[in-house]
């Protein structure tokens, strides 16, 4: 805790489910999920809205999307604004809304994230989501799937884990995700059903990727002061630290060095006073399987070359000790890019205050932390949690 | 030959170019230079964006003080050496160099 700034919580979190969602837009999503939010308390009147999408301006032709979503929701005479870290958008989010509370600017304040993906096709996805890259290595026609591939084929032949370790990555999401009713794809995978699947990029294959998906997720952040009348179980926001890594994949001492993401963790941790035994629950952004493992090395839960360990040996599964995505993660769950980093904060909401029904982790939670970065790891924002009662 | 841009204060060799070095110099110089460099990690891309044609080769290639992403003109083993070119454009191409067996 940054000694000037007043404690903030989270008293509800909203989330559509996440999938196809034929017939409805980017507002009508994340006016769902907003409303899920505000719909505890009868006629809440907040102080601000955040809202966190990548690129409706490409998917929808729609620019102003905040502004739009505050007429719907009838928010008149209050601070609204859109923050935008690509895949790490709704991370992002929630530290401007943070920031808001805690500084004492606002008492209450609505974080939504979401996007509206489906409409286009895959390629078309390939093609907006590609211009998230510097130009040098899009015009070679990289993506970040393909960076995904080279980082495995680097950490395969470094490491030289089990052949297997991805897979287990993926079995253990999809088995997460087949327990969340709002998963994408709420579907168990088997061994045999990872190796069948196409290759995507050597060495990875459909499997090991998260599905393009809908979908829209919310926090309402409140004074802690302030929470308790409305929750006598506020989740406390302890720390939000937000760190950039090169911008250039290239340029990083080594691919398996996500500087970003190690940062933010570090410093998050510091400001809220914990160590890493004290963390109970991860969500982070397994874009791809590869990168759940180097994410949590670079974390520092595990030992570089290590991370395969998380899965294989059941210690992030959601009766492990250390549970990793019990959503399901972007793998299953689904990654409506702007969504994904609140609906993060919505798992840990539920997973700490035991609501998350059949996925709810065995262990008892009162401290987690979750990773939301944009990119490749360009601009990585880490969150930590602890039970306010 | 590849055009790169060198900072004056730390030396560091910038590709692609910048306005500010990461050790905050504005100065840089421009030089056209020979890499050549090891393969470090490869991909064969079979789902490639619109456009590009697939599979795709690209690699990850390590000429000591610098590193590059490039296409690959040819398939090639991580370890072999390759020689970067810039294309029109100015797209990285990767040519490996005499080409070595895998581990050896
Ligand atoms: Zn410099």
């Amino acid at each position: 805790m940054v000694p000037f700034l007043r404690k903030v919580a989270i008293v509800s979190a909203g989330m559509t489910k996440f999938g196809k969602h034929d017939g409805k837009s980017l507002l009508d999503l994340m006016s769902e999920a907003a409303l899920e939010a505000l719909s505890v308390y009868d006629s809440l009147d907040i102080d601000m809205l955040v809202g966190a999408t990548m690129a409706p301006e490409l998917y929808e032709n729609s620019v102003g999307p905040i502004n739009k979503l505050a007429g719907v929701l009838g928010l008149e005479g209050k601070t609204v604004l859109r923050v935008e870290n690509t895949s790490g958008s709704g991370g992002a989010g929630i530290f401007v809304g943070y920031l808001a509370v805690a500084s004492g600017y606002a008492d209450k304040v609505l974080v939504v994230g979401g996007e509206k993906m489906t409409s286009k096709s895959t390629e078309e996805n390939a093609y907006i989501i590609s211009g998230l890259l510097h130009d040098c290595e899009r015009s070679l026609g990289v993506t970040l799937p393909s960076y995904a591939a080279l980082l495995a084929n680097w950490y395969f032949r470094k490491y030289n884990p089990p052949k297997d370790s991805l897979a287990h990555v993926a079995i253990k999401n999809h088995y997460h995700g087949s327990l969340n009713p709002k998963a994408h794809i709420q579907k168990r995978i088997t061994l045999e059903e990872y190796f069948q699947s196409k290759i995507v990029a050597e060495p990875l294959r459909v499997m090991d990727y998260t599905p393009i998906s809908d979908g829209a997720a919310s926090v309402l952040l409140m004074a802690l002061d302030e929470a308790y009348s409305y929750t006598d179980k506020p989740v406390v926001i302890s720390a939000v630290v937000g760190k950039t890594d090169s911008f250039v994949v290239h340029e990083r001492d080594e691919l398996d060095r996500m500087n970003g993401v190690a940062l933010s963790v570090e410093k998050a941790l510091s400001q809220a006073g914990l160590r890493r035994e004290d963390i109970d629950l991860i969500e982070l952004h397994d874009m791809a399987t590869i990168l759940e493992i180097v994410e949590l090395e670079n974390m520092g839960f595990f030992k570089r070359g290590e991370g395969w360990r998380g899965a294989m040996e059941k210690i992030t599964w959601l009766d492990g000790e250390l549970p990793v995505n019990t959503s399901g993660g972007l793998k299953s769950k689904g990654h409506p890019i702007g969504a994904t980093g609140v609906a993060q904060a919505y798992e840990v909401f539920l997973q700490m205050r035991r609501e998350a029904g059949e996925r709810q982790a065995k262990k008892n939670v009162s401290r987690a932390l979750s990773m939301s970065m944009g990119g490749f790891g360009q601009n990585a924002y880490t969150i930590i949690y602890e039970a306010g009662w | 030959m590849v055009r790169v841009q060198v900072c004056r204060r730390c030396g560091r060799i910038n590709l692609p170019f910048k306005y500010r070095c990461k050790c905050g110099s504005r100065e840089f110089d421009y030089i056209e230079m020979n890499i050549e460099g090891t393969l470090v990690a490869t991909t064969k891309i079979f789902i490639t964006p619109k456009g590009y044609p697939s599979p795709l080769l690209v690699g990850l290639v390590d000429a000591g003080n610098l590193k590059l992403l490039v296409r690959l003109e040819e398939e090639a083993p991580v370890g072999n050496v390759i020689e970067v070119v810039q294309a029109d454009g100015g797209v990285l191409v990767g040519r490996p160099k005499k080409l070595v067996t895998d581990g050896s």
